[in-house]
């Protein structure tokens, strides 16, 4: 059975459609990209199942239905998100921040929990006590990343976490993201616009145009498929 | 130009200069307390509460009927009349704040119903004529030529107190770190975990229960009446303007600005001379720097 599963998704805004009839699953410790440009409605997918919007259509994960579940509630059942802009809270410090994400959890889960992100993250430990906003944009990401992981997730959505990031930092995101899925047993629902990227780093991948389901299949395959490249690798 | 100078040698006077600090002290710490729930409702919830000041008339009727009607004594008349006022106002949260949260401007209106509705259920109540409390002390204390009335004292240490408390509150708590998050970003906070339907019913708690102690303590200085809450809504309102709406050791600064230009002000020039500067600082401020002294601007 599937960890998470999304069915016929239809999220509207007054009359304009975010997605319709979108749907996918994602297996124990899967990777699998959803990709597409500006407005392709990435968001409001991850939004729908996060329960930040009203959606028709059916989203389960582990066999429950999330649907009525507010975001606080979507969390508890382990989805970690990390959202479009990283929107870390930028006059609260880094280790604060953490706090925050690790908010659901017991108390006394806390400090090893910490420990565990600055260890993925070291650049996070340096600046602990720096308030999140005076962060660099990778730095910023890095830290909405280890917030997402302090609730021990067994999903995380990251909503376009290359976003404005130079090459190099996006890289080693990119190889931080692979440790961390390995060690924590992690799924990863990964919403790119950087397609090569996020097809790197997948199984399997989703590609969304105009909130609709464009192509789905093997991230490898999609990788040669010529339509693909012309499209969205820019190849 | 002699008269002014004269007026301000008062201020060296020692029985004045002590009266002064005290006031100063004390004014200051009631102003804060206001402020400071008036400003975590505007910083969380989005809602400007201009019937803040009837939370303040709540408290010191509760208080005064505590210790006047049932013979309370003030030790625990106070904690119990304003956990009480606390308590009964969450029936308010539920039936006409909540439909306010993150509308700012229909809160304003909405608010300000809501003050008046207070204030005239209150002369229905009360009539309008002035009760005092009884002072919890008639004993002086002397400090070489400045004298200090006990009463005083222990408005200031009790008012201390619970900034203190406040500050270890929001510092040092899981509700507090939740608040200082959604009153950044509520609606990331809640993607992280925090239940952000509760925390803005632990931050309204928090918000009268503060004006109902500072309303107590207002009482017990001056007089209590269904009016009683204009005088600290207005203060608040220049507090928050002064130090930034939202920011909390902006509404700390402001109080203690307000507090003190008050007592210095009033002294020597009176209590009209004190108004006039500082409404006139407000609309300074609110010109040059909208945000407040300690605030950020809003994008
Ligand atoms: N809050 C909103 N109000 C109105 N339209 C929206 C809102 N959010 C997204 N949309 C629209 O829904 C469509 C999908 O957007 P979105 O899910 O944000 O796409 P993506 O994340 O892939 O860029 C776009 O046409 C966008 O303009
Ligand atoms: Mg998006």
């Amino acid at each position: 059975m599937p960890k998470l599963s999304v069915e016929g998704l239809k999220v509207t805004y007054g009359p304009i459609v975010g997605t319709e009839g979108v749907g996918f699953t994602i297996d124990e410790g899967e990777t699998v990209a959803l990709i597409g440009s500006n407005g392709a409605g990435k968001s409001s997918t991850l939004k729908a199942i996060l329960g930040m919007v009203t959606y028709e259509g059916r989203v389960t994960y582990g066999g429950e239905d999330l649907k009525g579940l507010k975001p606080s509630k979507v969390m508890r059942k382990g989805i970690g998100f990390s959202p479009e802009g990283r929107r870390v809270f930028p006059q609260l410090s880094v280790l604060d921040n953490l706090r925050v994400g690790g908010i659901s959890r017991p108390q006394a889960e806390l400090p090893e929990r910490i420990e565990r992100i600055y260890g993925y993250f070291p650049r996070l430990k340096e600046r602990h006590s720096q308030a999140a906003g005076s962060l660099s944009g990778g730095e910023q990401q890095m830290l909405a990343i280890g917030r997402a992981l302090m609730s021990k997730p067994s999903l995380i959505m990251l909503d376009e976490p290359s976003l404005g990031l130079a090459p190099v930092i996006v890289e080693r995101i990119g190889e931080v993201l692979t440790e961390i899925q390995k060690t924590e047993g992690l799924s990863v629902l990964l919403a790119e616009q950087n397609a090569t990227w996020a097809l790197s780093l997948s199984k399997r991948a989703v590609i969304l145009d105009l909130g609709r389901i464009r192509m789905t299949g093997d991230a490898e395959k999609l990788l040669d498929d010529p339509e693909v490249r012309r499209a969205y690798l820019g190849i | 130009m002699l008269d002014f100078l004269s007026r301000l040698e008062i201020l060296l006077n020692p029985t004045v200069l002590g009266q002064v600090i005290v006031n100063g002290i004390s004014l200051s710490a009631i102003y804060i307390l206001v402020a400071l729930g008036f400003t975590l409702l505007f910083g969380i919830m989005r809602v400007v509460n201009f019937a803040h000041g009837e939370f303040a008339m709540l408290g010191a009727f509760a208080f005064y009927h505590l210790t006047k009607d049932l013979n309370w004594p003030w030790m625990i008349a106070l904690p119990a009349g304003v956990i009480g006022v606390a308590a009964a106002s969450l029936v308010l949260e539920w039936l006409v704040f909540r439909w306010f949260y993150q509308r700012m401007f229909e809160s304003m209106i909405g608010l300000l119903g809501l003050n008046m509705m207070l204030i005239y259920g209150g002369v229905l109540l009360w009539d309008t004529h002035e009760r005092n409390i009884p002072a919890a002390s008639q004993e002086v204390l002397m400090l070489g030529d400045i004298i200090i009335p006990i009463d005083r004292l222990i408005v200031v240490v009790i008012a201390l107190a619970a900034l203190t408390a406040f500050y270890l509150f929001i510092r040092h708590t899981r509700a507090g770190l939740a608040m200082r998050a959604a009153a950044q970003d509520v609606e990331t906070a809640e993607t992280q975990g925090v239940d952000t339907r509760h925390i803005y019913k632990v931050a309204f708690f928090v918000a009268i229960l503060l004006a109902a102690l500072a309303g107590s303590l207002w009482g017990q200085i001056y007089a209590v009446s269904p009016h009683l809450g204009e005088r600290p809504l207005m203060m608040a309102f220049i507090v928050v303007i002064l130090g930034g709406m939202g920011s909390i050791p902006g509404a700390a600064l402001g109080g203690a600005l307000l507090g003190f230009t008050e007592s210095i002000v009033g002294t020597a020039f009176g209590a009209a001379a004190s108004a006039f500067l500082s409404f006139g600082v407000v609309i300074v401020l609110l010109v040059f720097r909208p945000w407040g002294i300690l605030g950020t601007p809003e994008n």
